[in-house]
């Protein structure tokens, strides 16, 4: 993970979704709801998640899991962007 | 010398019981006839109901006859009769073909559907639910981690020798003619585009004209590839699946199981499907250039290690390959469109299909009727077929795949999989 990605959670929490959604990025907003302004059904968060923990993984194999009750929480781009950044920082993901 | 004619044979028994020298025997689904017992009485011939015995020299029975159809329609499983339903219900005269017997029988299946995909479709009934699912049980075979997913009315597991029938019978009622035994033999082309087929019953060879052709001859389909469309699934592609069913297991009667292990079953899974009553569809798929045994071998191995599976006792036993690939090529040509499991349509990562057949057959029968009415059915009017298909499940389908292809065999058993596998499974 590269020290711009860790200092801009949203651009890359935003590429992810545009990409894997197919969704314009204008809808992209922190307070975007991924069910009801970008459609995303449950295997699409499941996917979205699995993404966010693949690419904020670290040198060292570390990353910021999510777990299905923690998922079950987030509900919009911004909670998801938060979330990493805590987990990031409570890590101390490299 | 009494002769039997194979593609006639009904298994039904009768001459059986009329031959007076013990000459013939029902073995398995094969009349066996030992032609030093036999006397030539001819009493069996006389006592098939099919035509199917004769003394020699056999009759001529071949008869060639010329029919018509607005849309023939080949392989009467829910992708089949929802567009034989449809075309009919449209106006179209329409012709559905079936090469075995009996609709619905024997089905390969695990007969999984999800409620929402099932009531857009038909309204249930209870003679062909076996069972009202509520929850989702997915096991870890290594560790015997058990995840349960709890849900309102998540689907249902059919009784599919009937639901198939009520679909056909529908699809009759629609106005559409069924035939049974039938067996496509070849398309008919013109200038490269599909203007009919011939058939056999084993009476009767037919040239059926048609405007248009609807193949649903399943995953080991035929008439795509005839008409030039790629047909040939990978073996990556492909699941190897056997399935029994077993009476006397004692199982949650609304939930369904699902075991992933590499090992247990490299590439896909093991499964157990509540049927009601203490019965249950208890089979397992592996991805066939995964496995290194036979399908059967891997479900016998995974129900010797489950004592509550070990208990049952088999009442039926299918096998059968599961495409779990999105369709290589285009699914609609000149003259043809194709739905179903001959069209790749199941899902990649579950393997469930009946709801996207059924999906599938109605929008052939709507592009169907569209195409005809304006008397156009190149692939390029057809196309809007794929088109509709492509809008409706394209991105559910490239995203199943891609999770699939994700995951090796071995990253199966991951936190990660099971999550997604779980979602898919339940469909919410």
């Amino acid at each position: 993970m590269s020290e711009a990605a860790k200092g801009d959670v949203f651009s890359v929490v935003k590429a992810i979704i545009i990409e894997q959604l197919g969704v314009p990025e204008e809808k992209v907003l922190p307070e975007a709801n991924f069910r009801e302004d970008l459609e995303a059904d449950s295997l699409d968060l499941v996917e979205l998640i699995m993404a966010f923990e693949e690419y904020f993984e670290d040198k060292f194999g570390r990353t910021v899991e999510i777990s299905d009750e923690e998922a079950q929480g987030i509900t919009t781009v911004g909670e998801a962007v938060g979330y990493i950044e805590k987990r990031i920082q409570e890590e101390g993901l490299a | 010398m009494v002769s039997i004619e194979r593609g006639r044979c009904a298994y039904c028994g009768g001459c059986v019981g009329m031959c007076p020298s013990g000459a013939l025997e029902l073995a398995e689904t094969r009349l066996l006839l030992d032609q030093e017992l036999c006397n030539e009485c001819g009493f069996c011939v006389a006592g098939c109901a099919t035509g199917a015995l004769a003394i020699e020299p056999a009759p001529l029975v071949s008869t060639r006859t010329r029919l018509r159809y607005d849309v023939v329609v080949v392989g009467a499983g829910p992708a089949g009769a929802t567009a034989a339903f449809f075309a009919a219900e449209q106006g179209l005269d329409v012709l559905l073909m079936e090469k075995r017997q009996e609709i619905g029988s024997p089905v390969r299946c695990a007969e999984g559907i999800n409620r929402d995909m099932l009531l857009a479709y038909v309204e249930p009934e209870e003679r062909w639910i076996s069972a009202e699912i509520r929850r989702s049980q997915i096991v870890t075979a290594d560790t015997g981690q058990a995840r349960t997913l709890e849900g309102d009315e998540i689907g249902y597991i059919l009784e599919r020798r009937v639901f198939d029938r009520v679909l056909a019978e529908r699809a009759a009622a629609a106005g559409a003619s069924i035939m049974l035994k039938t067996s496509v033999q070849s398309l008919i082309m013109e200038d490269g585009a599909v203007t009919g087929l011939t058939a056999h019953n084993g009476r009767t060879e037919m040239e059926i004209e048609a405007r248009l052709v609807i193949a649903a001859d399943g995953v080991e389909s035929g008439v795509a590839g005839w008409a030039g469309l790629e047909s040939l699934l990978r073996p990556s592609d492909c699941l190897s699946c056997a399935q029994y069913m077993l009476v006397g297991i004692e199982a949650d009667p609304e939930c369904c199981y699902y075991y992933l292990g590499a090992d247990l079953a490299p590439g896909g899974y093991g499964w157990v499907f509540p049927k009601g009553e203490g019965k249950a569809n208890v089979g397992l798929g592996v991805q066939a250039d995964l496995a290194q045994m036979p399908a059967l071998e891997y479900l016998l191995r995974f129900i010797g290690q489950h004592r509550w599976l070990e208990q049952g006792s088999p009442v039926t036993f299918i096998t059968g390959n599961v495409p779990v690939g999105v369709a290589g090529g285009s699914i609609a040509t000149d003259g043809l469109m194709v739905v179903g499991d001959a069209a790749r349509q199941a899902d990649p990562l579950t393997g469930g299909g009946i709801g996207n057949a059924m999906l599938a057959g109605r929008l052939a029968a709507q592009v169907a009727a569209q195409a005809i009415e304006n008397g156009d059915v190149s692939a390029a009017t057809l196309a809007a077929y794929e088109q509709r298909w492509k809008e409706a499940r394209g991105r559910k389908m490239e995203r199943s795949y891609r999770l699939k292809t994700r995951f090796s065999a071995t990253d199966r058993v991951s936190h990660s999989f099971q999550r997604a596998f779980a979602v898919a499974a339940v469909g919410k």
